[in-house]
């Protein structure tokens, strides 16, 4: 799967969220920080590995302050694939 | 000969056992009177581990694509038992070299992967797996050991501390910050500079007196650009996923050692008289006893479902491997309690029975439920899955449990290449669906069932109320009822095939109770006790592993 816009990865990357918070994507707040989303860092930790699988794209969640965005870190991944 | 269930992962460890003798006897290649003298002098057992290396041991850490032995799981579970029923120490080495190797086999390169198994195949090498840090034990995040990029490849910087193997390891694997996140390293320690890599002093303990625990330091140690494990910035992940495979060998630890206490019991227990009659004749001691063999049942349960997981069901094993390392070294630290209670004096002396082993083994398996993940982290990760579970807005892939209990087919081999860092799975508790949250019929297991399944109904409830994390008590009461559903899954795979005084399925009525009244109640239903304590008696006489599959011990 090739992901080339940060509008094509945001509704991909609420969908994984979603799935591990108990919720539908549209109640996954793009512009909220992750920290606000309520995952521990494990399951944190798992769902980077299961966006990886299905999207093809690097999260390092570990790596974040918390305060970072869905809609950011869209942003930024594919900012890093292009460099 | 009685006919009962034969085992195929069992035939290795049958072989090792003769090999090693029976530690009873002084004359023994690996026996108890050497074994406590070691200790003694806080020194590894050199001549026990030139025992293991003879006989091929080192080959059952190497996957036969490196021209090794190691195939399936519960083969490797079968050798560890038997390992740790004379010496903790003796696995505690192995275990920390297979920590190190885990991971190489699975992402290493291939140069790496040749290296190591020339290092295990040839010179029986060991290795280490160096994680924790002074300020950081089990908050990885906390690793403050860096490897930065320099040049074509990298300078490691930091100090890892309780590390096992670390005077003596000729390789090791370690958990570094890298960019991004934190990496898993590859590191020669004999083959860098002078003074890049330096071994920390040996640490003192109260039990595993001739363990290798120590350090490494590494300053601006320099690194290959292959030495990062692929793919870079996934260590915790990778070092989680290895832990899976050594928690579930914990649990085999556990169970040897546990086996020497009851043992040593059990031989007092009818060698000593007072009142004119052997101890064991008296109905209280009996139960003590009886219930340190269902503790070893429920925990062999436990431990076989979650080895043959490991290759039949990896999707599972971040939450069964948890389990398995919370619920086998709890059950065996009682059982080493109970045989202290009933040895009474004797368990105090450094001498005496079976050369005073057992204040031995029983400072030695307290190690079972602190190294790879305490009791508490172990909860904190099942309690973390249980809450991934309940939120989960499509329910995984089901696992199909017949085979996860089948004794009479080894698991399929490992496939390391194929192995993905996988650290949680929504797909929930399979064993515990069927078992304890259907309706399936089950007349052997008793009244203790209709019990659990309340309880099983009542947390799934709860979890599934609200979407406030899980608390470790739930977490608790989750691996009470998941070691029910192993019970229950390695009954009904193998019922046709027990021994005669296992086929009627009291001892799995008794397990059941046992778990459903939170483990202690004693055996008070005497139709019930009777069959399984003469199955006991006959494993002890007839020299078997204290098992439901039988494994014949040197004699």
């Amino acid at each position: 799967m090739s992901v080339t816009a940060a509008a094509d990865l945001v509704p991909r990357l609420q969908e994984a969220f979603a799935g591990y918070l108990g919720l539908e994507p549209a109640e996954v707040d793009p512009d909220r920080p992750v920290e606000e989303l309520g995952l521990d860092s494990l399951t944190a930790a798992q769902l980077a590995l299961d966006i990886e699988e299905r999207l093809g794209v690097s999260l390092f969640l570990n790596d974040l302050t918390g305060r970072e965005t869905l809609a950011g870190l869209a942003a930024a991944v594919l900012a890093e694939d292009r460099s | 000969m009685t006919v009962t269930c034969e085992a195929p992962a069992l035939a290795a460890a049958r072989d090792l056992e003769r090999a090693l003798g029976d530690p009873f006897r002084a004359d023994a290649p690996v026996s108890f009177a050497a074994l406590v003298a070691h200790d003694e002098r806080e020194e590894p057992p050199a001549d026990a581990f030139a025992a293991l290396r003879a006989w091929g041991v080192h080959a059952h850490l190497v996957p036969r694509a490196w021209g090794g032995r190691l195939a399936s799981f519960d083969e490797l579970l079968a050798l560890v038992r038997v390992v740790s029923r004379r010496d903790l120490v003796l696995t505690t080495g192995l275990g920390s070299t297979a920590l190190a190797a885990i991971p190489v086999w699975a992402w290493g390169r291939d140069e790496q992967r040749a290296e190591v198994a020339d290092l295990l195949l040839g010179a029986g090498a060991f290795g280490s797996f160096a994680v924790s840090e002074r300020d950081a034990g089990s908050d990885f995040h906390a690793t403050a050991t860096r490897a930065d990029a320099a040049g074509d490849g990298y300078l490691l910087r930091g100090e890892k501390w309780l590390i096992g193997n670390a005077g003596r390891s000729s390789f090791a694997v370690a958990l570094a910050r890298t960019r991004p996140s934190l990496s898993l390293v590859y590191v020669r320690p004999d083959r860098v500079p002078a003074g890049t890599c330096r071994r920390l002093p040996r640490v003192r303990t109260l039990g595993l007196r001739g363990h290798d625990l120590g350090g490494l330091a590494f300053a601006d140690c320099p690194l290959p650009a292959g030495a990062v494990l692929e793919p870079a910035g996934r260590g915790l992940e990778m070092a989680l996923t290895t832990l899976q495979y050594t928690r579930t060998m914990v649990a085999g630890m556990a169970l040897g050692a546990a086996d020497t206490a009851l043992r040593l019991a059990l031989g007092w227990g009818r060698s000593r008289r007072l009142y004119g009659r052997p101890i064991l004749a008296i109905p209280a001691v009996r139960d003590l006893l009886l219930g340190s063999f269902l503790d070893i049942l429920i925990g062999e349960c436990v431990a076989m479902v979650a080895a043959r997981a490991l290759t039949l069901a990896p999707r599972r094993t971040s939450l069964w491997a948890a389990v398995a390392k919370y619920v086998v070294p709890n059950l065996c630290e009682r059982v080493a309690r109970d045989a202290a209670a009933v040895l009474s004096a004797r368990s105090y002396l450094r001498e005496g029975v079976a050369a005073g082993v057992f204040q031995k083994v029983a400072r030695d398996v307290a190690i079972t439920s602190i190294f790879e993940g305490t009791q508490l982290v172990q909860l904190a990760l099942i309690a973390a899955q249980l809450g991934q579970v309940a939120r989960a807005r499509t329910p995984g892939a089901p696992v199909a449990t017949d085979r996860l209990g089948d004794l009479s087919a080894p698991a399929p081999a490992w496939d390391p290449p194929a192995t993905r860092p996988r650290i949680g799975d929504p797909g929930g508790d399979d064993l515990v669906e069927r078992w304890l949250l259907g309706d399936e019929a089950c007349p052997e297991a008793g009244p203790a069932l209709r019990s659990l399944r309340g309880r099983a109904a009542g947390l799934r409830a709860a979890l599934t109320a609200d979407r406030r994390p899980v608390d470790l008590a739930a977490a608790r009461r989750h691996c009470a009822l998941h070691a029910a559903a192993c019970c229950l899954q390695v009954w009904r795979s193998n019922r046709e095939r027990l021994a005669p005084e296992a086929a009627g399925g009291e001892w799995l009525a008794l397990c059941l109770e046992r778990l459903a009244g939170g483990g202690d109640v004693p055996p008070d239903r005497e139709e019930l006790a009777e069959p399984v304590a003469r199955w006991m008696l006959r494993q002890l006489d007839e020299g078997e592993l204290f098992s439901v599959a039988p494994l014949e011990l040197a004699r």
